[in-house]
């Protein structure tokens, strides 16, 4: 390597391994305020609206549509080798561990995470984020804080939502499309999903919206240059999510379920 | 009451401010006037600790800004109070709930109190019927009157004004004007502006501090200003030269 790509390499690593510092230092700031009663609960409670409830529709409808989907490739398969009886499990476990928290996770990053940074972006390029520390408001606590709390409650509600509309949509099309027992499909729901996979499943929600809303709020703050700034933050947030949902799901998967 | 030591600033290469000093009385309308991009916003934003110099000392009431903890600087700037350029209100409350917000973030005052309090500030500005109106349904000229109740409300010692009339046509750069100085009468406070426009300079300044270059090249009264026989300072005043502080000085 020549002396100009390793000093490349060098400055992308610092500033890499600064934007890790600065995420952590965000977080650990949100937590503060949380600690020292500095938390601003109404801001969080708008924030928990925005996030959750305004959510609801569309996670509901991707995850029953993925849920169906899953349905119809594994369904038919299954009772033609004489599996029909492990659908219902199959499609659970598939939904609860996997698919309800990713698809949760991608829809709020692409929802509400990129709504995170252009809103801070554009309060930082018309100096609204200045104006509060110059009012002695720390815009972690103010704008950070309460959006990581919010997504990091926010996200395992939702996935619960997700996990009954994916098993819902599964359960109709395994039924009426591939064949499957309905009784066999609950019984095999039953037997297969176990209470950790849900707890794992929940976890791994808050993990994912812990980063969105990290990552969000970090690109909206760090934003510089206008209108073009903001659009650029809004992107980095939704590449960035999104790379840190499937990274950390291959790892949790990892630890969780390596039993 | 505000003190510049030998302070220097670089972006990158580009040294902005280099081995600067001033001191900013209390009992004058101080100026910063300069053109654009010499550092002017750069000396504000220091002040409020919002930017770090290079080196050098910045005394704000008797504390040097760049030595103390963050949570000594977010205490000394309730005494401090900036009006950005564009305003820089909150564009998701409404009027009442910006002028109210220092306020209510800090529990100063009961809630009778903080609205009575915000609408008196609004009434300073004359704009006490658009209290529940949100910052995009003003003008501009409204919006930075509505910045200035927001930081008046709370009564700071330091108001600082980032180009307080830049964009705004002759009669609400005028409003404008009007309402610092009646600002500066009733309350007491240091008041220190930023701006490049002659007209709010020489109506307002009672001393003026010129940058150019990273380095003042001029601070003393705007008299004495238009007089001072330099080339980048007969570069920035233009054809008018000298007759710009009569014409504006009125």
């Amino acid at each position: 390597m020549d002396e100009r790509g390793f000093d490349g390499l060098m400055k992308y690593l610092g500033e890499f391994f600064s934007d890790v510092g600065q995420l952590s230092y965000l977080f650990f700031r949100s937590l503060i305020a949380v600690l020292t009663a500095k938390f601003r609960f109404f801001l969080f409670l708008d924030q928990c609206f925005m996030i959750g409830v305004e959510s609801v529709p569309i996670v509901f409808i991707t995850s029953l549509f993925v849920g169906m989907v899953f349905a119809i490739q594994t369904a038919r398969e299954f009772v033609f080798y004489g599996a029909g009886s492990v659908v219902g499990g199959v499609v659970g476990i598939a939904i609860i561990r996997e698919l309800g928290p990713m698809i949760t996770a991608v829809v709020v990053a692409g929802r509400v995470g990129s709504a995170m940074a252009a809103e801070i972006g554009t309060m930082q390029v018309t100096e609204q984020v200045d104006a509060l520390s110059s009012m002695s408001v720390d815009p972690i606590f103010y704008l950070v804080a309460p959006r990581v709390f919010a997504c990091m409650l926010m996200l395992p509600l939702l996935t619960i939502i997700a996990n009954l509309a994916g098993v819902i949509g599964g359960y109709f099309v395994a039924i009426y499309y591939g064949g499957v027992v309905p009784s066999s499909f609950t019984e095999s729901l039953k037997i297969l999903v176990k209470v950790w996979d849900i707890e794992a499943s929940l976890v791994k929600a808050m993990i994912f919206g812990c980063a969105i809303s990290l990552v969000g709020t970090f690109a909206g703050l760090r934003t510089k240059a206008g209108a073009r700034g903001v659009g650029n933050s809004t992107m980095l947030s939704v590449v960035v999510s999104l790379i840190l949902i499937f990274v950390f799901n291959y790892f949790l998967s990892m630890v969780m379920f390596s039993r | 009451m505000i003190n510049f030591s030998n302070v220097s600033k670089s972006f990158g290469d580009r040294s902005v401010l280099e081995d600067i000093s001033f001191f900013i009385p209390d009992d004058k309308i101080t100026i910063i006037m300069g053109p654009s991009g010499c550092g002017k916003s750069t000396v504000l934003r220091m002040m409020i600790g919002l930017m770090k110099p290079d080196c050098g000392k910045i005394e704000i009431m008797g504390k040097d800004i760049t030595k103390i903890s963050n949570k000594e600087v977010f205490e000394l700037r309730k005494n401090m109070g900036m009006v950005f350029q564009a305003g820089a209100l909150f564009d998701s409350l409404k009027v009442i709930d910006n002028v109210s917000f220092f306020l209510k973030e800090h529990k100063l005052k009961s809630k009778e109190e903080i609205r009575s309090l915000s609408i008196e500030a609004l009434k300073f500005v004359g704009l006490e019927d658009s209290a529940n109106l949100y910052p995009s349904e003003l003008s501009g000229g409204m919006q930075r009157r509505v910045a200035i109740a927001r930081t008046i409300v709370y009564k700071p010692k330091i108001v600082l004004f980032d180009e307080p009339t830049t964009g705004l046509d002759p009669h609400t750069s005028r409003v404008i004007e009007d309402l610092i100085r009646n600002l500066r009468e009733q309350t007491g406070a240091l008041i220190l502006i930023v701006s490049h426009v002659f007209q709010t300079a020489f109506r307002l300044g009672e001393s003026i501090i010129y940058v150019d270059n990273g380095k003042i090249l001029f601070e003393g009264e705007p008299k004495d200003f238009v007089e001072i026989d330099n080339p980048f300072v007969k570069t920035f005043l233009g054809p008018e030269g000298k007759n710009i502080f009569f014409n504006y000085n009125i």
